[in-house]
């Protein structure tokens, strides 16, 4: 349901289906799999109150059309932040069985490992806000934003397919990044089991001269500085030093290359769950069983995908690092600039957990907090595990101590958080991943011009250099949900905690 | 052909697809149709004004649906914009029946993506079956509704 406000378009969840909804445990609510005849499993919403009020009822019937999934175990989950998407809902979670169940594009998006990344400096506001149109007017120059957008990284197709299948350790080989850089991406920057070979020539052919570039949409780079602290220890262990330190959060994912593997992959599945006896509700549930030809040859393919983005982020980071080198005249490594983080949010990965209440997790790759910090995890770890394949898409992996990055709009800011063991036992270890928008763009575009947008934030303190003024008023602060809920409603299912809250400086957007 | 003329035969929904880019194109017949939807789609990647007519290249496609060679066309012009870097602000579409395919000839012309010379909008990821319809609103003209992932 729909209601016109006066300056947005606000959603309420229909009566009826709100009725359904139970809070069964605190932070979270359950639609049960008698709502509709189909159903394999309950869904189940990450919400506050208000949230829960407010959310789309359109994606949480495509969580529904989600439980009917062959092979979903446990439930269809929704994060707080989430919205409408293709197929399954953005900020959706689905695990399935390896054997008995399904792989499926649309539960991953086709921007396949979009995701957050963020680096910290030693400098503070007081010596960045000075010179942040320097550094805004460096960062647009050297990082390629908007579309098309070609980037300075030339490569052979062989050189390619290199990336493809080594991920971010192929930008470090290259001295495109930091060595312990790569401790601290999700997967450590590679997804085993990539394949270059499983994908098209058209695909290759929409990425080999992306990468490094942002792309458009809701993708960013941001000049931050730390606003609020919540948790001293943790924000400590993460490289957090004070109020007011300046970090780089970047937003982005597989570019064109990522966009041609899930369309192929949509186009090829569609035809071939007739031969697997899939029905789906809707046509972007195409899918098919993980364990057949056509499954292992995507999850190849999005693999390889993954990797480009996890590549392209670091080369952004590795471009964020020399401009702020140039401005301070001071090497990358004497401002600190440290990376805290780089997680997917739109993704499909194998990972093992314990099944029922009891669940716990095997990490799969050392705690990017060090190894003291996996071996006391892994030493908790005494159950047998299962493999699942967990789709998350809009939704990020929040294992214990590992650190989650919550991009927030333009104008509000943005939050890290820590993951934790309820994560693990109640959400396949994910959470939330933005604040989701509840406003269209092309609405946006008529609430406000771009330039009038600019200008309003530089006189809020946030200098913004935009490859398009339309695509800049499509993501305006009021075409969001209120991160600040979004956080609420994750700290109070406990699935994360908020360790600081970040505001934006500077932002080049595509 | 002049754009101006085509951009009336599309226009965006506001109110569909919250994340994304909804719109209805039309044609008196096939051929208008897919140009409609093709300047719809570029006209979310630039403003047409900016761009100018200096590069033209030909595209023919076929497909035993004329659904999916409609989504197809539109797929192309996606790969076009990434791996040439190319948009148009100009095309002209003929479709057929050949056999049992339908076939599109097209020509496009446009030029490589300057962000300096031109007003960008946004960059679309792909295009999507959610909500895809091709219908005949009468004798003399068709209607197609597309939401662009981007």
């Amino acid at each position: 349901m729909v209601i016109k406000g006066s300056a947005k378009l606000v959603h309420t969840m229909d009566a009826r289906l709100f009725e359904r909804l139970t809070e069964v445990e605190k932070g979270i609510w359950e639609l049960p799999r008698t709502y509709r005849k189909k159903m394999k499993v309950p869904v189940r919403v990450v919400a506050t109150d208000k949230l829960l009020r407010d959310m789309d009822d359109e994606a949480v019937m495509q969580a529904v059309n989600v439980s009917e999934l062959p092979g979903i175990v446990e439930a269809s989950f929704m994060m707080p932040d989430a919205h409408w998407g293709y197929g399954f809902p953005i900020g959706g979670v689905a695990a399935f069985d390896l054997e008995k169940g399904i792989i499926s594009p649309g539960g991953i998006g086709f921007d396949i490992n979009c995701g957050m990344r963020l680096l910290l400096t030693n400098l503070t506001e007081k010596e960045v806000r000075p010179r942040i149109e320097q550094i805004v007017d460096g960062l647009f120059d050297e990082i390629p934003a908007g579309v098309g957008g070609g980037g300075s990284v030339r490569l052979s197709k062989s050189e390619f397919k290199d990336v493809l299948a080594k991920g971010a350790i192929w930008a470090v080989e290259e001295g495109l990044g930091w060595q312990e850089d790569l401790r601290r991406i999700e997967e450590e920057g590679s997804i085993k089991g990539a394949d270059p070979e499983a994908v098209s020539e058209r695909a290759i052919s929409r990425g080999i001269n992306q990468l490094g570039t942002l792309g458009s949409g809701n993708h960013y780079l941001e000049v931050q500085k730390v606003e609020t602290i919540f948790d001293e220890e943790t924000a400590q262990e993460m490289g957090i030093l004070g109020v007011g330190q300046v970090g780089i959060m970047i937003h982005c994912g597989s570019r064109g290359f990522g966009h041609q593997v899930g369309t192929d992959y949509l186009n090829t599945f569609e035809p071939v769950m007739e031969k697997y006896g899939i029905e789906v509700a809707d046509r972007q549930l195409a899918c098919a069983p993980f364990s057949s030809p056509e499954g292992k040859k995507y999850f190849s393919a999005m693999a390889a995908a993954a990797n480009c983005a996890f590549c392209n982020r670091q080369i952004i980071a590795h471009k964020a690092r020399e401009v702020f080198a140039h401005v301070f005249g001071r090497s990358a490594e004497e401002l600190g600039m440290k990376l805290v983080y780089d997680v997917a949010h739109n993704i499909a990965k194998v990972e093992k957990f314990n099944l029922g209440t009891q669940s716990s997790i095997i990490p799969p790759s050392p705690s990017p907090r060090g190894p003291k910090a996996m071996a006391t995890k892994m030493s908790r770890k005494a159950g047998k595990a299962q493999k699942l394949l967990v789709h998350r898409k809009g939704a990020t992996r929040a294992y214990p101590d590992q650190p989650v990055i919550i991009g927030g709009s333009m104008e509000t800011g943005s939050y890290l958080l820590v993951g934790s063991e309820i994560a693990i036992e109640k959400t396949f270890g994910s959470t939330a991943h933005g604040s989701g928008r509840t406003m269209s763009r092309t609405k946006a575009k008529h609430e406000v011009r771009g330039e009038e947008l600019q200008k309003k934030m530089k006189k809020q303190g946030i200098y913004v250099k935009t490859a398009s003024y339309s695509g800049l008023a499509e993501e305006a602060g009021f075409a969001y949900k209120d991160i600040n809920e979004v956080v609420k409603a994750v700290s109070l299912a406990d699935i994360s905690q908020p360790v600081a809250s970040f505001k934006p400086l500077g932002n080049i957007k595509g | 052909m002049q754009s101006s003329k085509l951009i009336k035969k599309f226009r965006f929904l506001p109110d569909i697809a919250t994340a994304d880019i909804a719109f209805e194109a039309y044609g008196k017949d096939y051929g208008e149709l897919f140009e409609s939807v093709g300047l719809a789609l570029e006209t979310t990647m630039v403003s047409l004004d900016s761009l100018k007519s200096l590069k033209t290249q030909s595209i023919k496609l076929s497909n035993k649906s004329l659904e999916n060679l409609l989504l197809s066309f539109l797929e192309e012009l996606v790969f076009l914009k990434d791996a040439e870097q190319m948009l148009f602000n100009q095309i002209k579409c003929e479709v057929k029946k050949s056999g049992k395919l339908y076939v599109v000839n097209c020509k496009l012309s446009g030029e490589k993506i300057d962000p300096k010379k031109h007003k960008l909008g946004v960059d679309v990821k792909a295009v999507t079956k959610h909500l895809f319809s091709l219908k005949k609103l009468s004798s003399a003209s068709f209607v197609c509704r597309v939401v662009l992932d981007v």
